[in-house]
């Protein structure tokens, strides 16, 4: 007892100490990716750099500045894809930092959120500036844009190799109706499912599990969400979109404040950015995940 | 839950009383049901300060659908520690006349005793009240130093609520082009 508590405050200190480096009012977590050899990418918007923590201690091991402020993030085979908000392109960096190519026109998009089919050879990107999903070569030649006719507001995505689909989250767009929402395509941008996040359920009465889904993931017939304004992190059936679990506050007591993405580590943990909080929380959803 | 419903009905009542005149005057992405929710599944949410905040920012803060980015005001630890959220500054849904008879823009000002006029709660001085009429004219200056950066501070070098202290620092440009709202308002 007293020895799983000891570990207990050593798993914690850990996950405060890596990220008061990290934090101060100054910090901002927005995305998170694997990366490569038993790390995490974080990318913060605030101190405008991708830091590579280690997922074994949570600490930081070392840092890339970007020249500009960094919303998504990916890597694939040894190639780092960032999102630059201020240049308004994707930039891949390959070994060594070094800044390879930038994808897109500057100023062309605000590439919120990156995803990669390695097996396809395919980069989507959530572009909040045309408010569309965009899919580029790995050698970053357009190619065409996913759920034109769906989509209202995307802002965050994700690519599940395993079934080879991708999930969007879109904020959708109240005028006209159109609740948010969770779409899942498959790799040719065919729309296979849609989980709104409000149904009607009579003539004056709706009921909402979310409102402002950002980071969203696939784990088998799951689908694991955070809403950045309701402050929490979801898990939906994927089939009937029903809300199986919530959390808004991490195994180790922190408060979601703006939670912007979330992955899944190996065992059933999941990482979310708290960007408020300034910090990465860690939830335990062995029970709720198959 | 009966304030719950009382604001339910107050915002249904509102949304149908309120004429298209008044909804046009709204930013057309500033939806009443952008912001307000009644039926969550998870038990309702109303809105206070830090869900506000949480709520602005899930649009204007990083990876937010809107263009235009806001942060907090707050010290870069030279000052005395302080912090101002989105409502010390902003009425959510109008932009209110300000007392010398212009209208404010940007939603600064709220109508903190129902005056119709906009203020802001200062954190040394009391209710004061804020003039915002144009992005260069951000100071008001003698002798009623009221503009939307002078207002609250009182230990600043430059710019407060008082003649005291320095009130030529960069007058009648664009503040936020330097103190970027993005950025806490430092520089
Ligand atoms: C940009 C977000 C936003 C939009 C758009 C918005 N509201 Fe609000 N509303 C708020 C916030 C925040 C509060 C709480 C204000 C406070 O605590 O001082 C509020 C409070 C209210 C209240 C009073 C509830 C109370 O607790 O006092 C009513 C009524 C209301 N809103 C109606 C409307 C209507 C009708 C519309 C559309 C015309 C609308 N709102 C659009 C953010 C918004
Ligand atoms: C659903 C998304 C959303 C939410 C929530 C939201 N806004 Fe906005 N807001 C926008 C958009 C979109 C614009 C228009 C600019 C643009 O196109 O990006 C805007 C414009 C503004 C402007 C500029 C108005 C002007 O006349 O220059 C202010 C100020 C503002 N918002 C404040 C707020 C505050 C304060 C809150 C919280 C109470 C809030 N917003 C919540 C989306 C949002
Ligand atoms: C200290 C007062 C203050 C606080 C706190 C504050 N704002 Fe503002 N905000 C302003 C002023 C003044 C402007 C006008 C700035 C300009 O025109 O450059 C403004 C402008 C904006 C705009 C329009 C920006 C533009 O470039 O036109 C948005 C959006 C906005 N605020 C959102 C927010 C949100 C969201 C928060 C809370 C996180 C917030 N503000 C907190 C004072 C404040
Ligand atoms: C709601 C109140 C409020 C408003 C409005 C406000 N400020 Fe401040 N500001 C403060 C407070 C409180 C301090 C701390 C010093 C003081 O009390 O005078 C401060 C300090 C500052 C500082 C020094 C911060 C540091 O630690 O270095 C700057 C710069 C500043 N404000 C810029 C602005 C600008 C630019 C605007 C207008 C866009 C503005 N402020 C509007 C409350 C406000
Ligand atoms: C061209 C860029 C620029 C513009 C525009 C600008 N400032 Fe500044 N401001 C600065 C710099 C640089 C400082 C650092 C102070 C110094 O001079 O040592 C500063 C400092 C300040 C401070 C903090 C002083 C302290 O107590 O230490 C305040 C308050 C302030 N500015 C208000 C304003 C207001 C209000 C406006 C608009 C009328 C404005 N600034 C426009 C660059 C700018």
């Amino acid at each position: 007892m007293k020895y799983q508590s000891s570990i207990f405050w050593v798993a914690f200190l850990g996950l405060m100490l890596s990220f008061s480096s990290f934090a101060g009012a100054a910090s901002s977590p927005v995305r998170i990716a694997e990366g490569p050899k038993d790390t995490v990418l974080v990318s913060d918007y605030r101190r405008q750099s991708i830091v590579h923590v280690d997922l074994k201690n949570l600490k930081q091991r070392r840092k890339l500045r970007i020249d500009g402020k960094p919303l998504g993030v990916v890597w694939a085979d040894g190639l780092l894809y960032v999102g630059n908000e201020s240049r308004g392109q994707v930039e891949v960096y390959g070994s060594g930092s070094k800044l390879i190519r930038a994808i897109g026109e500057p100023g062309g998009m605000i590439p919120n959120d990156l995803a990669i089919d390695r097996e396809g050879g395919r980069l989507f990107v959530a572009d909040c500036r045309d408010q569309a999903v965009k899919v580029f070569t790995l050698d970053g030649d357009y190619l065409f844009n996913i759920g034109a006719a769906s989509l209202s507001q995307p802002v965050a995505l994700s690519y599940d190799p395993h079934r080879r689909e991708l999930l969007v989250s879109d904020f959708g767009c109240p005028e006209e109706g159109i609740p948010s929402a969770v779409y899942i395509f498959d790799g040719e941008g065919a729309q296979l499912a849609r989980i709104p996040g409000s149904q009607k359920t009579g003539m004056f009465s709706s009921t909402t599990t979310f409102l402002r889904p950002q980071g969203v993931v696939a784990s088998a017939d799951r689908i694991c969400l955070v809403d950045s304004f309701l402050g929490r992190l979801l898990v939906l059936d994927r089939v009937s979109g029903s809300l199986l679990a919530s959390f808004d506050t991490s195994s180790f007591g922190e408060k979601l404040l703006l939670p912007l993405d979330l992955l899944l580590l190996p065992g059933g943990d999941v990482l979310v950015t708290n960007n408020r909080a300034g910090c990465l929380s860690r939830f335990s959803l062995a029970e709720v995940l198959p | 839950m009966i304030r719950a419903l009382a604001v339910y009905l107050a915002i249904t009542a509102l949304a149908t009383l309120i004429p298209a005149d008044r909804a046009d005057a709204l930013i057309s992405a500033h939806q009443c049901a952008y912001c307000h929710t009644t039926h969550l599944a998870l038990g309702d949410t109303l809105l206070h300060a830090a869900s506000v905040e949480a709520l602005c920012l899930s649009c204007h803060g990083p990876a937010g659908i809107s263009v235009l980015k806001a942060e907090v005001h707050t010290d870069s630890t030279i000052a005395p520690s302080f912090r101002h959220t989105c409502l010390d500054c902003h009425n959510p849904h109008d932009n209110l006349p300000n007392w010398k008879g212009g209208e404010n823009i940007a939603l600064v000002g709220l109508d903190l005793e129902d005056l119709g006029v906009a203020r802001i709660l200062t954190p040394n001085s009391g209710i004061r009240n804020v003039v915002f009429e144009n992005r260069t004219a951000f100071t008001q200056g003698s002798p009623d130093y009221d503009g939307a950066c002078e207002t609250c501070h009182t230990l600043t070098r430059f710019h407060r609520n008082t003649a005291d202290g320095t009130h030529t620092h960069q007058v009648d440009t664009t503040c936020t082009s330097c103190h970027n709202h993005g950025n806490y308002f430092l520089r």
